[in-house]
């Protein structure tokens, strides 16, 4: 019995020391490619605390050689989802990896939860663009992290908050001087009606015409759409990336 | 004398004059306060062998410069002035109601009367109350003060039974959206839609005076025709009465417009299943059944605010007042921008939630 026991315990103690081993999500930046020097991590790893904190979504930088996943985006997906990154039970965050594994050098950023709905296809295409002609690892980081965080900095809608405002306030103004107003001409004489002796002798639609107009729905007008693809782990993730 | 003098109703007992009571709907001395109804005021009638419409508390003297009619208060001996379609009025001295015979006479004799339910006062307090639900009343307008004159008059109405008949035509669309692809349609169908029927109205009233205002007077509407009673002098002692002068040919073309905005109305909502209704062509007829001629009780009250004068109007027998109310600029803006900042405020609250931005 007591043998037993002495097993269980040190089988609980492999587990949990295996577990605090596994992988530290603090340090948000894994240069397993070494493309940055070690100061140059230190700097990253401020500003990316920085973005954590002020946005509450979740930042990793990622450069990766080689690895055994079939994409780049495959890639990011489970590093993000597998070592339990992300805020909150959404696992909000972002992820950007920099991979050296096929032919060419993919840039993949990749979002989950919150960061889905605030960097939209159209945002992350340009945060993309911006960062795949910057060849200074790190100054490629840095950029990302200042374009990342200007899309997530949020803007009250101030035009349309005023515009609609002002709608409703003369909307409501426009109904109260209507009640101060009690004297109309009558036009009809419907309190009068017989209801009973109303009748309807004749209804007939006669069809007429018909036609049809298509239009063309642009999908691209305004930022509005984030598509989503579902990652091994079951989790959903937007993003985009770039090959060169 | 003659058919050209007015008339009130004295009190059977004492000989003051005997006024109608809107709230008891009887006849009420004021200075023996015994009480009549309709049918003791008839029994006596009948027992002094007075005919309707004899006894004489004016005489018609003459016509002035201006065409006015004057006649002479055989209670006080003043002049009484009153423009020829005046039926009812005051002696502006003794205050006795001088109804003035000659003008309910012959074609002018109202088939029906509906008598006052509210008095002066009702009307008064009524207009007190009128702020009740507009905010943007200026503070003072309603008080009594500002009342310069309140007038309960028995206003001639013309009353048209109106059948319709007739038919109308419409263009009707009913438009369908869907999406497919990148393509967003959009399916017009019209269709030439017919209705015919026909439809009955009962008394639609048009106000047969043309110095008072139709649209005032059809602010007032509607009357409770079950209150119509037949016509009798007695009614009219303690206010004021006008007699038609908009013929009975003209009056019913107004009846006959109303009803066929609702014939037209009633067709038009028949026609279901439409996202747009257009009436093209409207054929309907309508026709005069009967016409009955009636006075209805008004309470006229002018008001003067800050200079300017604005007619009230209460329906004295259903009291609903009606008038417009002059819209405090002040409170219109302190309004504005108390809605306008609570939107605002609204937004700013989903922003910092993290609905929007």
């Amino acid at each position: 019995m007591k043998k037993i026991l002495f097993i269980l315990i040190l089988l609980m103690n492999i587990l949990l020391i295996t577990n605090v081993n596994a992988f530290d999500t603090s340090q948000k930046i894994y240069d397993y490619a070494d493309l940055l020097t070690d100061s140059e991590e230190k700097m990253l790893k401020e500003k990316v605390d920085e973005y954590i904190k002020k946005y509450n979504m979740d930042m990793v930088l990622v450069t990766v050689n080689e690895h055994d996943k079939t994409s780049t985006q495959a890639y990011a997906d489970d590093f993000y989802d597998y070592n339990g990154f992300g805020i909150g039970s959404s696992h909000d965050g972002v992820i950007l990896v920099i991979d050296n594994n096929f032919e060419k050098e993919n840039i993949q950023m990749e979002t989950t939860g919150k960061a889905i709905k605030v960097y939209t296809d159209t945002k992350i295409d340009s945060i993309l663009d911006d960062v795949y002609t910057e060849y200074d690892y790190y100054e490629l980081f840095n950029l990302f992290i200042k374009d990342a965080s200007k899309y997530a900095e949020r803007h009250f809608p101030f035009f349309i908050a005023f515009a609609v405002s002002a709608l409703v306030a003369s909307i409501v103004l426009g109904i109260l001087v209507a009640k101060n107003k009690m004297v109309k001409i009558a036009t009809e004489a419907n309190t009068y009606m017989d209801k009973d002796s109303a009748k309807i002798t004749e209804r007939n639609d006669q069809f007429v015409t018909t036609h049809t107009t298509s239009v063309r729905i642009n999908t691209s007008s305004g930022s509005g759409g984030s598509s989503t693809h579902t990652g091994s782990s079951g989790i959903s993730h937007g993003g985009g990336g770039r090959s060169r | 004398m003659s058919k050209s003098g007015t008339l009130d109703y004295k009190c059977p007992s004492c000989d003051a004059i005997l006024k109608f009571d809107p709230h008891g709907q009887n006849w009420k001395c004021e200075f023996c306060k015994s009480e009549y109804t309709l049918e003791d005021l008839q029994k006596h009638d009948k027992k002094v062998g007075k005919k309707e419409l004899s006894e004489e508390h004016t005489t018609k003297m003459d016509k002035d410069a201006n065409g006015m009619d004057i006649y002479i208060c055989n209670n006080c001996g003043a002049q009484i002035v009153a423009d020829e379609n005046t039926s009812a009025t005051f002696c502006v001295y003794c205050k006795n109601t001088a109804i003035l015979k000659n003008k309910l006479v012959d074609e002018f004799n109202p088939d029906y009367v509906i008598p006052f339910k509210f008095t002066k006062e009702d009307a008064i307090e009524k207009f007190r109350t009128i702020g009740k639900g507009k905010p943007l009343m200026p503070k003072i307008f309603n008080d009594p003060k500002n009342i310069e004159e309140t007038k309960g008059i028995y206003i001639p109405f013309w009353l048209y039974d109106i059948n319709t008949s007739g038919s109308i035509q419409a263009d009707s669309k009913r438009i369908t959206t869907w999406v497919t692809g990148n393509y967003s349609h959009t399916k017009t169908d019209v269709y030439l839609s017919t209705r015919a029927g026909n439809m009955e109205y009962k008394r639609i009233p048009v106000d047969g005076s043309k110095h008072f205002a139709d649209d005032i007077m059809n602010s007032i509407e509607p009357f409770d025709y079950n209150d119509l009673k037949k016509f009798t002098h007695s009614y009219l002692s303690g206010f004021l009465a006008e007699k038609y002068d908009l013929p009975n040919e003209e009056a019913v073309k107004v009846a006959q417009n109303r009803s066929e905005e609702s014939t037209v109305k009633t067709l038009k909502a028949d026609i279901k299943g439409f996202n747009v209704v257009n009436v093209v062509k409207k054929d309907i007829k309508c026709e005069k059944i009967n016409d009955d001629y009636a006075l209805l009780p008004v309470w006229l009250l002018n008001v003067n605010y800050k200079g300017k004068l604005r007619t009230f109007a209460m329906n004295g027998q259903t009291g609903k007042m009606i008038g417009n109310i002059p819209v405090d600029p002040i409170k219109a803006i302190i309004w504005w921008v108390a809605v306008f900042a609570s939107v605002m405020a609204l937004f700013v609250i989903l922003y910092f939630v993290g609905v929007i931005g």
